[in-house]
């Protein structure tokens, strides 16, 4: 057939005015502003609560100490307790009532809750807690729990019932806040019961759990009668079970969907606020030229301009960062950032003897907005005379050891984790850390202080430190972003886990 | 010596032919993938992990072997059906089991809507060649053609999902179920494989058809004053009868590893996901495993499409001529 170039064109026409269509369905349309989640409204008891979050397909696992994906962990926070845990950015009592140094002893004292019961009716005891720390730091484990590298686990004694004693590597001076802070789910080695809210119905990796309320937990029984988790791994289509009103909510939704908005008048979008953002930003290799200079490292932080980015990137759900990783958590030093001043940083970067060299930035889109981030900083250094290599890999080799080694800027981020969770973080890899003998004492101090004031001090101190030569650049802080049903209330962001809400109290208002 | 049908011997050649073409295919997938970027023991790992620990990791999933000692590994493995372990240790077999049989019945059943669709739509259109019904079926093809399928499948959301809500947007098959008894989250993925297949496979039957009706014994037939549809049934169908069994079966096979993108859009619990996350993750053993049954699948598929060129081609069944 010969298909003249009026047909076609007519054709197309028809085609043009289907893809006009959906917007007259109402599919999306304004662009409102995102509402902070309603801790005002108060979630109706019983009925289903359905959420939808990013799955790790097949290797999806019951089990915490496996499963990493963000709808693993939103099931292993409902399914098990911590000893303590984080409310808001506060530490509290879970499985433990109390975590007290001995002194002289370099050990601590763990005093355990009674009458809790696991899901299967068994009482909770001791004994537990000894075995889930032997299988969370087990040395055949692919990632033994970091709390390994403070306490000494394998030495543990069950000194009573529900007392445990366990001896510490290095002086801490508030065992609780580690605990909160770090993965450390006690269970039943080996079975999927646990002692939390809600226990398994049903599970199939990389598609659903069905999660029941556990009617003897220790606490305040959880609201919902049942919780349906979905996995997907499609931002898009996440927002899309919403939208279609297969699911009530789900979060870490990227910019751009929250940038069109819904029309839909029984769903909205939500942030998770201030203290549920997730710094994004630059780590510089302090351990070769140019950055080993505190000079350089300084000259590129006066060099980006960090509204910009925030607009851009962020496509402006977010605010400017000051340098420091942490917004949000407790003893965080919320100085303002530093503003742009390109002659002042051409200046330090000709005395640290780095002007016109060539740097290498590496950058993967673990994160939407890591790559456009990159390019954009490379942009903005230019202006300085500093000439940025953009290594961009794929996100399996973005680690690699020899590569980072080699780097001189790495793109990160990380949430409004407690601090000595987000230092001993940026501590563990060479290329990350910041070889300072002072903010080692610092960061040791704060660690061992068993008083607030002398905890505050110290990390007075190493912010100081971070903030006068530190080889962070934290240019933006980005809104952690859900999508909603107005009803659904009593959703909880806890201590660096905005991208996994807690939703034991959560529920259909 | 009695004679070997021309069937059976064209069935013996070909899987005789597959078999070594499986080999070599086994070897590249293998080789090919082990060859692309990405460390699955660092992915997983991230930066927080010493090098020592890295190194143990590595040799506790043989990965510090050299590449022929673990593809000899990985091939006798196969051959006792272990398709080798995951970075996160589970075993290969148990992650596909399932999301093979859910891609699998994705792909049958776009065909089986495929296969009467597009003969209809292929031979309607060369039957009214250059009128307007044949217009709008061959324009309408060339625009899917020149769209690609996640468009069509995001755009099918958008209408049927979310702007008049008759169908669900995401494939949530609930745990403990499967997606046959859950039959109305089929609907869009089939429909987005569907359309991309039909464009395509009705553009060639279209194109066969017409060539058949033009052809100078059909004329014979159409003087000797046959009916249209005494044509169609006895010189048209069996013409294009061949082709279209090809396109069909191609196009089937190539829905199975050709979903990805569809299963992503519609969240599928199917190999497309397995694929892209483990591609994502550098899970190495999953995605050789994937790679090799798709491959494995593409050249069964083959040798029944030369089996059934054989079968509908009278020359070529009997043998008469083929020599």
């Amino acid at each position: 057939m010969t298909l003249s170039r009026r047909v076609l064109l007519r054709s197309a026409g028809l085609g043009a005015a289907a893809v006009a269509l959906p917007s007259a369905c109402g599919a999306a349309a304004s662009g409102q502003t995102p509402v902070q989640a309603t801790a005002s409204a108060t979630p109706k008891p019983g009925g289903t609560l359905r959420a939808v979050f990013t799955g790790g397909g097949a290797t999806e696992s019951l089990d915490p100490y496996v499963g990493g994906a963000p709808v693993d962990l939103v099931r292993h926070e409902v399914m098990y307790d911590a000893l303590f845990r984080f409310r808001g950015n506060e530490v509290e009592a879970a499985l433990a009532l109390a975590a007290k140094p001995v002194a002289g002893q370099g050990a601590f004292d763990l005093e355990l809750r009674p009458d809790v019961v696991w899901h299967d009716g068994t009482a909770f005891t001791a004994r537990d807690v000894l075995a889930s720390f032997a299988y969370m730091s087990s040395p055949e484990r692919a990632y033994p729990s970091e709390l390994s590298a403070y306490f000494d686990f394998a030495k543990a004694t069950v000194t009573g019932p529900l007392t445990l004693r366990i001896p510490t590597r290095q002086p801490i001076g508030e065992p609780a806040l580690l605990l909160a802070s770090y993965p450390a789910k006690i269970v039943k080695p080996g079975k999927s019961i646990g002692t939390g809210p809600y226990q398994v119905d049903a599970f199939a990796a990389g598609r659903e759990a069905r999660l029941k309320k556990f009617d003897r937990y220790w606490e305040k029984t959880a609201v919902s009668d049942e919780l349906v988790l979905s996995s997907l791994t499609d931002p898009q289509a996440k927002v899309n079970a919403v939208l279609s009103g297969q699911s009530d909510f789900s979060t870490d939704i990227p910019f751009t969907i929250a940038k069109t908005g819904t029309s839909n008048a029984e769903l909205e979008i939500r942030t998770a606020g201030p203290l549920g953002r997730v710094g994004f930003g630059f780590v510089l290799n302090a351990t070769k030229a140019p950055f080993k200079d505190p000079r350089a490292r300084k000259a590129v932080r006066l060099g980006i301009d960090r509204q910009a980015l925030v607009d851009s990137v962020l496509l402006g759900f977010g605010a400017p960062g000051n340098d420091l990783f942490g917004a949000g958590s407790k003893h965080f030093d919320s100085r303002e950032p530093l503003a742009r001043d390109v002659d002042q940083a051409r200046t330090l970067l000709k005395d640290a003897g780095a002007a016109g060299a060539t740097v290498v930035f590496r950058t993967a889109e673990y994160e939407i907005g890591y790559n456009a981030s990159t390019q954009l900083v490379a942009e903005q250094l230019r202006e300085l005379g500093l000439m940025v290599k953009i290594d961009q890999v794929g996100v399996p080799e973005f680690f690699d050891v020899k590569a980072l080694g080699q780097t001189d800027g790495i793109v990160f981020s990380i949430g409004a984790l407690p601090l000595p969770v987000t230092y001993s973080r940026l501590a563990a890899y060479p290329t990350l850390g910041l070889p300072d003998a002072e903010l080692k004492t610092a960061l040791g101090a704060a660690l061992a202080a068993t008083d607030e004031p002398a905890r505050a001090k110290a990390w007075a101190t190493a912010q100081q430190i971070m903030t006068d030569r530190g080889n962070t650049v934290v240019w933006g802080q980005a809104d952690t972003l859900s999508i909603a049903r107005k009803s659904v209330a009593g959703v909880e962001t806890r201590a660096g886990q905005e991208k996994y809400p807690y939703l034991g109290r959560a529920g259909l208002a | 010596m009695r004679p070997v049908h021309p069937l059976l011997r064209h069935a013996l050649s070909g899987l005789a032919g597959n078999v070594v073409l499986l080999a070599g295919l086994s070897f590249l997938v293998f080789v090919g993938v082990d060859l692309l970027p990405g460390d699955p023991i660092t992915s997983r790992l991230g930066p927080t992990a010493t090098p020592e620990r890295i190194a143990a990791v590595r040799a506790e999933l043989g990965l510090d072997q050299p590449v022929l000692t673990r593809y000899g590994d990985w091939l006798a493995g196969i051959v006792h059906g272990d398709l080798g372990r995951s970075a996160a240790g589970q075993p290969v077999t148990e992650l596909l089991s399932g999301r093979v049989g859910n891609s699998i019945l994705l792909a049958c059943l776009a065909t089986a809507c495929l296969i009467p669709l597009s003969f209809g739509f292929g031979l309607a259109a060369a039957r009214r060649r250059g009128r307007p019904a044949d217009r709008a079926i061959s324009t309408g093809s060339l625009l899917l053609l020149s769209v690609p399928e996640f468009v069509v499948a995001g755009f099918l959301v958008l209408i049927l999902a979310i702007g008049l809500r008759l169908l669900p947007a995401v494939s949530l098959v609930p745990a403990g179920s499967s997606p046959v008894r859950h039959s109305e989250v089929l609907v869009l993925p089939v429909l987005s494989l569907l359309l991309v297949g039909l464009a395509y496979a009705t553009r060639v039957i279209r194109a066969a058809a017409a060539g058949t009706l033009r052809a100078p014994y059909v004329e014979f037939l159409r003087l000797s004053g046959q009916s249209e549809r005494t044509i169609l049934r006895t010189a048209v169908v069996p013409a294009v009868l061949p082709v279209a069994v090809q396109i069909w079966l191609l196009t089937g096979v190539s829905m199975i590893g050709g979903a990805v993108l569809v299963e992503k859009v519609f969240g599928y619990p199917g190999i497309g996901e397995l694929l892209v996350t483990s591609v994502q993750t550098g899970d190495l053993a999953v995605v050789q495993a994937l790679v090799l049954v798709l491959g494995g699948a593409t050249l069964a598929v083959l040798l029944i499409a030369d089996l059934a060129m054989v079968l509908l081609t009278p020359r070529l069944r009997t043998g008469g001529g083929a020599e």
